[in-house]
Parts: C-alpha cells; sequence; structure tokens
C-alpha cells in the first residue's frame, strides 16, 4: 500500500491508469477490501493514511480522461463524506453497530475515520496545492544504486569484475528506457500543474461534500478582497489563452 | 465503506479549510500572469490554462455551496 500514492500520482498516465484499475478490482473482492479497510484504520501511520487517501481523492480529478474515471468509481463506491451535522443522530447508532462489528463482516462494515484523517486528507491536497513538486519528490524519493561486485576467480586468477547493476541495466534496458521516456515527458512546470489541477479537483469534492457556513469568516472577507482588487475585465479570455 | 466523518465539519476540519482558503496563493490559480498582482509569487495560473480552468470551476462550486449573505462590514472592505 506504501506505493499507491506515488503510483496514484505518477507522471505516466499509463501507470496511474494501471494501478487505479488493480486498486479497484482489489476493491471489489471482499476478502481484499476488508484488509485494505483494516490496515488504513488499524495499521497504517498517519502519514500513510494522507498520502494514499489524499492521491486517491486528486486522482479523480486526474486530467486525463482515461484515469479520473477509474478514480472516480473506486472512490465513490467505496468512499464517503458523512457531514455529522444533520445525520448525526441517524447514523449515531450505525456508527455504534459499526464500531462494534468484526473486522471481515462483509459489504456493510464501514471504518469510520475521524476528523484526523479528513485533517490528514486536507493536509495532502494542500501541500499539492502549494509545493507539488516537494510533495513529488516525497512520494519518490531518489532510488541510490548500489554497486554490488561479486569478485570471481578463474583457476586462482581473478577476472575482470562485471557490475551487478551493469547487467541489471544491459537486461532491463528496453523496458528502463521506456519507463524513463515517459516520465520524462512530463516537464516540471507541467508536473506542477497536473497535481495543482489534482488538488484543486480534490478540494472542490471536499467542499461539495459539505455546505460551507454563512458565517462572516475570513475566507470570505479575503475571497472578496481578491475579487474586487484582481482585474476582472477580461478574465475568461485569459482563462483559454 | 470508507465513512470520512466531518463531526459537524469539526472546528478542526473548518479551520484546515479555511487555511487552505485563506491563502491568496491558492487564488494565484486564477491569474493568467506571470506575477500575481495580489500576492508576490509566480502565478499558478501563469501558462496553465487548464489549471485557471480547475480554478475557476472550483470558485464557482466555492460560490454555490456559499450560503448567506456578507455583512456589511465586508461590504466596507470592497469599498476600501
Amino acid at each position: 500500500m506504501h506505493h499507491v500514492p506515488a503510483l496514484f500520482l505518477h507522471s505516466s498516465r499509463r501507470l496511474r491508469t494501471l494501478a487505479l484499475t488493480a486498486h479497484a478490482d482489489i476493491l471489489r473482492a471482499e476478502p481484499l477490501r476488508t484488509q485494505v479497510f483494516f490496515f488504513l484504520r488499524e495499521i497504517a501511520s498517519a502519514e500513510q493514511v494522507e498520502s494514499i487517501l489524499g492521491s486517491w481523492c486528486m486522482a479523480t480529478r486526474d486530467q486525463d480522461r482515461h484515469v479520473a474515471p477509474v478514480a472516480q468509481s473506486s472512490w465513490d463506491t467505496h468512499v464517503s463524506f458523512a457531514p455529522a451535522d444533520a445525520e448525526a443522530a441517524a447514523d449515531a447508532n450505525s456508527l455504534d453497530r459499526t464500531v462494534d462489528r468484526e473486522i471481515g463482516e462483509g459489504e456493510d462494515e464501514k471504518p469510520v475515520l475521524d476528523s484526523t484523517q479528513m485533517a490528514a486528507l486536507l493536509v495532502f491536497v494542500q501541500r499539492a496545492l502549494l509545493d507539488p513538486l516537494a510533495l513529488h519528490a516525497n512520494l519518490n524519493p531518489v532510488q541510490v544504486p548500489v554497486d554490488v561486485s561479486v569478485p570471481k576467480t578463474v583457476r586462482g586468477k581473478p577476472i575482470p569484475i562485471v557490475s551487478v547493476t551493469v547487467q541489471t541495466r544491459r537486461a532491463d534496458s528496453e523496458t528502463m528506457a521506456r519507463a524513463k521516456g515517459e516520465g520524462e515527458e512530463e516537464s516540471e512546470t507541467d508536473r506542477k500543474a497536473r497535481l495543482r489541477i489534482g488538488a484543486l479537483g480534490a478540494l472542490r469534492w471536499i467542499l461539495g461534500a459539505h455546505a460551507v457556513s454563512s458565517s462572516p469568516v475570513l475566507w470570505i472577507w479575503l475571497f472578496l478582497r481578491v475579487y474586487a482588487r484582481y482585474s476582472l475585465s477580461e478574465p475568461w479570455s485569459q482563462v483559454t489563452r | 465503506m470508507l465513512d470520512i466523518r466531518s463531526q459537524n465539519l469539526g472546528r478542526k476540519s473548518l479551520d484546515d479549510i479555511l487555511d487552505i482558503l485563506s491563502d491568496a496563493r491558492l487564488w494565484s490559480s486564477l491569474s493568467h500572469e506571470q506575477i500575481c498582482p495580489f500576492v508576490d509569487v509566480e502565478s499558478f495560473g501563469y501558462g496553465q490554462p487548464g489549471v485557471r480552468s480547475y480554478a475557476w470551476a472550483f470558485l464557482q462550486a466555492l460560490l454555490e455551496n456559499w450560503t448567506g449573505t456578507p455583512q456589511h462590514s465586508v461590504t466596507t472592505w470592497l469599498i476600501d
């Protein structure tokens, strides 16, 4: 599961599609789905929950028309966002029953994530929006190849050492070249844009799941000030520039 | 299912959302200019019509979910 965030937000849309499709197929299988949710609920660290939920939610708004539907389908099927205002009373009993249920009871089980997981989702989205390259680097740490040289001798005489790493590259050169080519197609600018689009989409989903309070809170004031200052003389013509 | 309960959009969650929405850099996604006119960063929307398009759609969704009307003090801010 710890590979999920990197795959869901990979620069290769082919990999993103394959990963999300496999993820959806796993969730369709009840025993596997139970284990995945158990992992998220009981085993995963806060950072892992943040990354998995955040990347999954962002993938639902992937700008690629092949990727987003796959993620959206599994997200809508297996994730719900239940504001506890009007529904709290009605769901309270079901929440108790859910908590008391044992693992593996089936499709009706709903592991409940508390507000901490929601906050984690927001943190991930915020990171993707404000510093997408740092987020990408965090999900894809640079792997330093280890050159393991195995000395060999023939009749007591040492023979030239062949690096295992070099041998690996020769065998997989075609595969690595293809994967590398797909990754290199995306510039840093495009990567930032892709991740920000996903973050905006995820944020939109979060807002759409809740009715925002009408109280005069800071963001409303800030929005209006920004809206008033920013020139709106030609906003729409510039959107498509 | 994964049931992400907001617990009344708990105060913590609302604060988290407000933190994001209060960040002017978010709104630079609306701008096509390289230097954002209202915050000293390169606009997130610079050279990226896709970002700007999603940002405006996000703004629309925000307005659709915003219930109620601004108070008089907000109107005063607009005039200033």
